[in-house]
Formats: structure tokens, C-alpha cells, sequence
């Protein structure tokens, strides 16, 4: 799996975390990943099927 | 049958920062702080072994952390994350026994009198708790056993990080001996600066004290059960009902950014915590009689007052019109320094300074009836009725607060959604 920030590319090699919070109707997944040198916060939204990349 | 039991109190391990470095390799081994993040006003909620070896301390302010600890790593705390993972660790306690009592977001009660044997004794089944905590979340935690609740509980202190510490019925006496009273839990600072003053300092003397000096101290129920707690004995169950025990209360409070000294922006603030708490008050379907608010100063003084009201409520508007009586403007305005006559102001006449602005401000609803909804003969109720329901419907789709009274918008209180929805 990867995702694109600020125009680079990161694998991720590692779910570190994930846990689950409730926004309205909505369930969003949140995983703390890394790809072995840096750390990020993903998240989905499982009613509007976005991933985010938490701040 | 409290010879027979097996009791099991399990306490996480520096719970919030252990959750932290678990999520972000980086703060392993390094010394955290989880609390309201990086701010003169916030505390440590919690803080890693790295940092309680460092001198960091929960309840701490960050600042006074830093000082000591510059390398500090302070985390804003993400109560949603800490929730959803104790819900997770509470499905691996049921897979062993179904009576589970969660003590607190970190701690729990287990009765596997009937359970244990199933999992080869008691000491393999906490094995295999801590394992599968260590496997699927990266913490760990603390176990005592004992016969009973006030005993285990003791015992999980004992062996802290990652312990495991059993203590057999006839072994209580000598634990308990020379244990400072305070330790147990249920006697806080009060009842034990009374016990001190009575000459009492540790379990043995508690527990060999004359059980009817205690009672003409204490009275006949709690001189009674003080003196069985100084022998270790308790009979109380561990009851999974006290997990989905009725609210008694609803509140909210909030420490202000900086010293308010404007009344208008105090009135901002306590009118999005009335709207929290009618909020969670509506959610869970109660209304309440009772308005309590709290107020504290810049020089830590401050006052709690409260106010029956005449009907139920449940709206926002109408806990803050009533919490909003129960405030005193003279107190919070800097011009009313030095020229507040004591005989209009009750918190001068009462020795409250008050004049460094309001830090901090709670609001509170309680008395409650529930599932009582009456249509008013008025037409303008209703259609707040009406309203607030339809509010609540948006929200609940699209998250807390995404509709709002306009005069709070602009509130940081506001921006952070400070209810919680999980």
C-alpha cells in the first residue's frame, strides 16, 4: 500500500496502530503507519470512502 | 465464599503515553507526556516510565514537566483512540469470564472463581491476558490476585511495569501490615488525615483499632467497613451492571485559554458547554431539575453553586439562561476591583479574591428523569422542541456541532468539538 504527500511518495511497511472514531453517521478508520523512517495518521471514512492524511 | 474467590484487578501501564509509543515507533524508549499538549495551562494526564524516571509526574503542569525534563515529548491526548482501545481490551477480558467490572478507562475487575480452571489456574489465564494485550497492542499491564476486590487491587500496585503478583488469603495480614492506609482504595486524603489524627497511619493498626472507636468516629456503616479494610476483607462482588449504571450527572467544564476578564466572552464559553451538556443530555434521554456551575479564578479561588429548577429541561438555551443567574458579572470585570463593597459581592464577603479573571468554568445538569416527554400547550416550546431535534438529527449525521448557535462559532471551544462522540 502507499499514498502520495506533498508530491513524494511513502510505502507503508508498518500498521503500527489502528482504532476507530466516530464522526456523525460516519465510522473513520485511523491507522498510525510508517515506512520505516517516517510516521504518518491515515484515515477512512467508511460513509464517504475518502482517505485522509491526518495532521 | 470470599475464601474461595479469585480475584483478578488489572491496570494498564502508564495507559495513554503506552498507547502513544505504541502508535509511533519514534517515542519508544523516549520520555512522553500525554495531556492537553504544549500549553503554560495544561497538565500531564499521564506520562511514560521514561519521564516518571525523569521526575515527571501525572497531574503536573507542563511547564513545571519541561522545566525538569526539557527533552519532554508532550502529546495532546486522544481520548477517542484511548476508548476505542480499551473497548478492544475489554472484549479479550470477556473471552474469559462474562464478570467484568471496568473500574476506569485503564483498570478492570475480574471474578474467575469459575473460570480458571478452564485456562490451566489462575496464573496461566493472566498470562495469557498480558500476552494477547502485548501481541495485538504493543502494553502491557499490571495483575493482582486475591480473594477479594481491595486486595487484588493493592497487589496490581505492587509490580509495576508488566507484573503479575498473587496474593494468597493467609499471606493478607503481613501485606497489609505496614501498607500506609491510604493506599487503599477508598480511603482518601480526608478520612486518612482523620485516621492520622486518631493515630492510625498504616492497614495493621487500622485493622487492630477498637472497631467501635471507629464507629463512634466514623459512624456504624463506615467505622465497620474501615476496620474490615484494615484486615483486608471485602465482600463486594465484582458486578458488571456498574458498566451500564444510570448517569446521575451531566457536565462539562473548561479551562479558559487565558484569564478571562470579559464577561461577554465568559457567557460565550458557558453557553456551548450548556449546549454539550444538553446535547449528551438529549442523546441519552434525560432531563434535569438541577443546574450547578463552577467557577474558578486566576488566583485558583472560586465557588460552586446550583439552582433547582421549577420544570425539566434539556435545552441548551435554557441550562445557560439558568446557570447564567447563578454567575456573579462583579467578579470577573477588573473594574470591580478594590471597589466590589463586600456586602454586594458574596465571594468578597466570603474571602474570595476573584480579581485575576475567570481560568476556568463548568457547567453541570443532574436530577433526572428519563423517557418523560410531555408536548407543551406552548406553541413557541414546541417548536424549539422541534428544532433541536432537527439540529441533533444534523449533527448526528455529520458530527458535533457541524450546526451551531452563531454566537459560539468563534469560540476555540467550539472549533474543538470538545464532546466527545464515540
Amino acid at each position: 500500500m502507499w499514498f502520495i504527500n506533498d508530491g513524494r511518495k511513502y510505502l507503508v511497511r508498518e500498521i503500527n496502530y489502528e482504532w476507530v472514531k466516530k464522526n456523525g453517521a460516519s465510522k473513520v478508520h485511523h491507522f498510525a503507519v510508517s515506512d520505516g523512517a517516517n510516521t504518518f495518521e491515515l484515515s477512512f471514512d467508511d460513509l464517504e470512502l475518502t482517505w485522509k492524511i491526518e495532521d | 465464599m470470599e475464601d474461595r474467590r479469585l480475584i483478578l484487578h488489572i491496570d494498564m501501564n502508564s495507559y495513554f503515553a503506552s498507547v502513544e509509543q505504541a502508535c509511533d515507533p519514534f517515542l519508544r524508549g523516549k520520555p512522553v507526556a500525554v495531556g492537553g499538549g504544549i500549553s503554560k495551562r495544561t497538565v500531564v494526564a499521564t506520562a511514560s516510565y521514561e519521564a516518571r524516571a525523569r521526575g515527571v509526574k501525572t497531574a503536573m503542569s507542563t511547564w513545571e514537566a519541561l522545566r525538569i525534563c526539557p527533552d519532554l515529548i508532550v502529546i495532546e491526548g486522544d481520548m477517542a483512540k484511548y476508548l476505542h482501545t480499551t473497548r478492544e481490551i475489554l472484549k479479550i477480558f470477556y473471552r474469559y469470564t462474562d464478570l467484568v467490572e471496568e473500574f476506569s478507562i485503564d483498570e478492570a475487575f475480574l471474578d474467575v472463581t469459575g473460570t480458571a480452571e478452564r485456562f490451566g489456574g489462575v496464573l496461566q489465564l493472566c498470562r495469557r491476558i498480558k500476552d494477547e494485550i502485548k501481541k495485538r497492542f504493543g502494553l502491557t499491564c499490571s495483575i493482582g490476585i486475591a480473594p477479594n476486590k481491595l486486595v487484588a487491587k493493592v497487589a496490581s500496585g505492587l509490580q509495576k511495569p508488566d507484573g503479575l503478583v498473587l496474593v494468597e488469603k493467609e499471606n493478607i495480614p503481613l501485606l497489609l501490615k505496614n501498607l500506609p492506609a491510604k493506599e487503599l482504595c477508598g480511603i482518601g486524603k480526608r478520612t486518612d488525615e482523620i485516621l492520622k489524627r486518631m493515630g492510625i497511619r498504616t492497614c495493621g493498626q487500622l485493622a487492630s483499632y477498637p472497631v467501635q472507636n471507629l464507629i463512634e468516629r466514623f459512624g456504624l456503616v463506615q467505622g465497620v467497613r474501615l476496620s474490615n479494610m484494615g484486615k483486608g476483607k471485602d465482600d463486594s462482588p465484582v458486578d458488571p451492571q456498574k458498566n451500564r449504571s444510570n448517569a446521575r450527572s451531566i457536565s462539562h467544564s473548561y479551562t479558559l485559554p487565558k484569564n478571562e476578564t470579559s464577561f461577554s466572552a465568559v457567557k460565550s464559553y458557558l453557553l456551548q458547554l450548556c449546549e454539550q451538556v444538553g446535547r449528551r443530555a438529549r442523546k441519552q434521554g434525560y432531563k434535569g431539575c438541577t443546574v450547578s456551575l463552577y467557577v474558578r479564578y486566576g488566583d485558583f479561588s472560586g465557588y460552586c453553586r446550583q439552582k433547582k429548577l421549577k420544570n425539566y429541561v434539556d435545552n441548551g438555551f435554557e441550562i445557560y439562561e439558568k446557570a447564567l443567574k447563578l454567575i456573579n458579572p462583579l467578579c470577573i470585570s477588573p473594574l470591580a476591583r478594590g471597589r466590589c463593597p463586600e456586602q454586594t459581592c458574596p465571594e468578597r464577603s466570603r474571602g474570595r479574591r476573584g480579581t485575576e479573571g475567570v481560568r476556568m468554568i463548568g457547567v453541570s445538569l443532574s436530577g433526572f428523569i428519563k423517557g418523560i416527554d410531555q408536548i407543551s400547550l406552548i406553541e413557541h416550546r414546541e417548536n424549539t422542541k422541534k428544532a433541536l431535534a432537527a439540529m441533533d438529527k444534523i449533527n448526528d449525521r455529520f458530527g458535533e456541532f457541524k450546526i451551531t448557535r452563531a454566537s459560539i462559532l468563534h469560540n476555540k471551544l467550539g472549533q474543538k468539538c470538545g464532546m466527545r462522540d464515540v
